[in-house]
């Protein structure tokens, strides 16, 4: 009789908090936001300078909502571009009364699914996401439908037609903020070809991710354009090893003596670490160059040693744009009422200097990208000055240049 | 003499191999070929193939250890750390990151015989607890080492450590009692414990010294790229496969040659597999599968089953009636 009702009881807890994680996941509001007049914003272009009409006209009032904004990523753990979007929104939650709860790790479809699951059961008010797979992301839109949460994408856009109508037309999709990676992925073959490389070895990722898929185009239009010999292209899985990068690399300069150049389309994790020491320890230092995507952890050293030539990074204010979009959409004061899809810009990283000043300025230690005020700045419910076009006008000045500048250097 | 010729034809079967995998190199990729290249197989072979000795302990007792990647990722995130955190030196960190392995194979040896689960259950937990250890520690953040560790990678000082590490696989398996316990109880358990053998300590010692190994090729990894960063989600089964083809390969040519110049030579067939797979610009997405369809094959050719030999009888008799009709 005891077991029977302690069982009951034990189930009935369960039930309750089952039906208490499912709720709308509307945060508490503070002070009510008032909208005065109803905006009318277009559908923004690809390109991030567009002009876009507005007939716009909002008054906004009340202090900002406190918010709860789930951010599922591949890593924050990863010593680069994860972490360093971490910090940044940290930094950023402070500023803005934004509690974030990281979801990392996860680098397939079906663990991100689960961790937009868990996300909407703990009742956060939005997700700012960087889907792994690009055909998945309408099943999230449809989640944070069904759930009344907003979703923002950062690093990426939807490539597919099909997901791209289907997520075009959801509720709950503020946008996407995402690099211009066929351009940098030409960019990377350009500094290669510069550095006198004339064979190359392409370590690329599977296909079906968004980015890599993009960057690769990038890269072998540029290629077949200027005519570059191809000695191999070595694909690998996404979360490959370090040592797999090592390997096929060795593979590569052993099958090809000739190599003289590696493109990498994904090197986080020390996947362009364990290249550049493999050319290191094999002694290539200028008979064998290094572009990549993401970025070394001794950038110094790979300049200094003349095997890496560029590296694309800087990417982390892609995150902190897509949320900011998101940040309006939740405090009531959408920067459009349509989904709004950018391009941001890399930081090119290609000398000693720069990489110097991209380790100081960059790394979250002793500076921000944006301070508080200009961050402030790209929230309507701090400035009611701002408009979409406003906005879109920080994400394309923004660069290597563009941040010195606003530090004062 | 006939000891001697024994050996010696023991020897060339154990290479062919390695040696038709080398002569489809040259069809495919001529300028990859000659003693420089082959020298640098070689070299590529020995990681490889220290986590292939560590794994082939286990393998010879029937013990599948899928946590030997997550164990490498272990010994290399908290033993680099703690060393970079002491300061020490090169000697100091290769031990204390060698003996983080051992520790881990200690214990995953202690778990297995106290809880008496089949050893692929205990070791895939074991992989996934290290795994979410690895994504904690430290922030998290794996471990870089841009010091001295790096030269381990230059040559020769990369051939020395395969050296040294053959040799002690090879004491540890042939001339020491742990290797004739191993040996006996994977030929057959229940005479090796008539016969006074312990099976627990042996099965703990085992994975003791898989351990050890996965200490050791962690060093080596950090020394190859200088960055170790955690795995989560079982990503560290990439590693554990391919030292498992290595056993697996040391194994089947166990007749002609021992386990321990097996797994090099299993390895070093791995690397040309994967230089072969470059030179005819195959798909590098197909590699493991290529790999695993090259084990099979092996297994196949090496292990007695009706169907083996019924193809075998055939292929005598087809070759025996040529030889009649050309006499």
């Amino acid at each position: 009789m005891k077991k029977k009702f302690l069982a009951t009881l034990t189930a009935t807890a369960m039930l309750v908090s089952m039906l208490a994680g499912c709720s709308s996941g509307a945060s508490e509001t503070e002070t009510p936001t008032q909208i005065t007049e109803k905006t009318e914003q277009q559908t923004v272009g690809e390109n991030a300078g567009a002009a876009v009409e507005e007939n716009t006209d909002i008054e906004v009032s009340g202090e900002a909502k406190k918010l709860d904004v789930g951010v599922v990523i591949w890593s924050v753990d990863d010593g680069g571009l994860g972490f360093s979007v971490k910090k940044q929104l940290e930094h950023v939650g402070e500023i803005l009364n934004v509690n974030f709860i990281f979801k990392g790790g996860s680098v397939d479809a079906e663990s991100q699914i689960k961790d937009v699951e868990n996300l909407i059961a703990a009742g956060v008010d939005g997700i700012l996401l960087c889907p792994m797979v690009d055909t998945t992301i309408d099943k999230f839109t449809s989640m944070c439908d069904a759930a009344g949460v907003k979703l923002s994408l950062m690093f990426r856009s939807v490539m597919d037609e099909d997901v791209r109508n289907i997520v075009l037309a959801s509720e709950s999709f503020v946008g996407d903020v995402c690099e211009a990676e066929e351009d940098a992925g030409a960019d990377l073959v350009d500094a290669l070809v510069e550095a006198g490389a004339q064979n190359l070895a392409l370590m690329y990722c599977e296909p079906g991710n968004s980015v890599t898929d993009r960057r690769q185009a990038g890269i072998n239009a540029r290629i077949e354009e200027l005519g570059i010999n191809v000695v191999s292209t070595y694909t690998m899985p996404a979360g490959t090893l370090s040592a797999g990068f090592t390997e096929g690399a060795n593979s590569i300069l052993t099958t090809y003596p000739e190599c003289d150049g590696f493109l990498l389309s994904f090197g986080s994790d020390g996947g362009i670490d364990a290249v550049i020491q493999l050319v290191l320890s094999k002694n290539l230092l200028g008979k064998v160059h290094v572009a990549s995507f993401d970025t070394v952890q001794d950038t110094k050293t790979a300049f200094e040693n003349e095997i890496l030539v560029a590296e694309t990074c800087g990417s982390q204010a892609d995150a902190l744009f897509a949320f900011m979009m998101l940040y309006n959409e939740l405090q009531g004061t959408p920067l459009s009422d349509k989904p709004i899809e950018l391009l941001s810009n890399y930081v090119y990283v290609k000398n000693t200097e720069q990489a110097a000043k991209y380790d100081e300025y960059w790394s979250y230690e002793n500076y921000q990208l944006y301070s508080e005020e200009e961050i402030k700045n790209m929230a309507k419910v701090y400035n009611s000055d701002l408009t979409l076009e406003k906005f879109k006008e920080i994400v394309a000045a923004y660069g290597y240049e563009d941040v010195l500048n606003r530090l004062g250097l | 003499m006939n000891k001697s010729l024994e050996i010696i034809k023991r020897g060339v079967i154990a290479l062919i191999i390695p040696t038709v995998l080398y002569l489809l190199l040259y069809i495919a990729a001529p300028s990859a070929i000659g003693w420089g290249s082959l020298g640098e197989l070689l070299r590529q072979s020995i990681a490889a193939a220290i986590l292939s000795w560590g794994m082939v302990f286990g393998l010879k007792i029937g013990i599948w250890n899928f946590s030997v990647g997550a164990n490498v990722m272990f010994a290399a995130i908290i033993g680099g750390n703690i060393s970079l955190r002491l300061g020490v030196g090169l000697l100091p960190t290769i031990i204390i990151i060698a003996m983080t392995g051992t520790v881990v194979g200690l214990i995953s040896g202690s778990l297995f015989i106290i809880l008496r689960i089949p050893s692929v259950i205990l070791t895939i937990g074991m992989m996934i607890i290290l795994e979410s250890a690895t994504a904690v520690a430290f922030g998290g953040g794996g471990v870089t080492m841009l010091n001295d560790i790096l030269t381990l990678s230059l040559f020769p000082n990369d051939v020395i450590v395969g050296i040294i590490l053959y040799i002690i696989a090879f004491a540890l398996m042939y001339r020491i009692s742990l290797g004739y316990n191993i040996r006996a109880v994977g030929s057959n358990i229940a005479a090796a414990k008539l016969n006074g053998i312990g099976i627990d300590k042996t099965r703990i010692l085992c994975l003791t010294v898989t351990g050890f190994f996965c200490g050791c090729y962690a060093f080596m990894a950090i020394a190859k790229g200088g960055v170790i960063t955690p795995r989560v989600n079982m990503d560290s089964l990439t590693l554990t496969f391919d030292a498992l083809i290595g056993g697996f390969i040391a194994i089947a040519l166990e007749r002609q040659i021992n386990l321990i110049m097996g797994v090099f030579i299993g390895s070093f067939s791995i690397q040309l597999i994967k230089s072969c797979i470059i030179a005819f610009n195959m798909p590098s997405v197909f590699q493991q599968a290529i790999i695993a369809i090259f084990l099979l094959i092996i297994m196949a050719l090496t292990t007695k089953s009706p169907f083996m030999d019924t193809l075998r009888q055939r292929m005598k008799q087809l070759i025996s009636r040529k030889q009649i009709r050309s006499n």
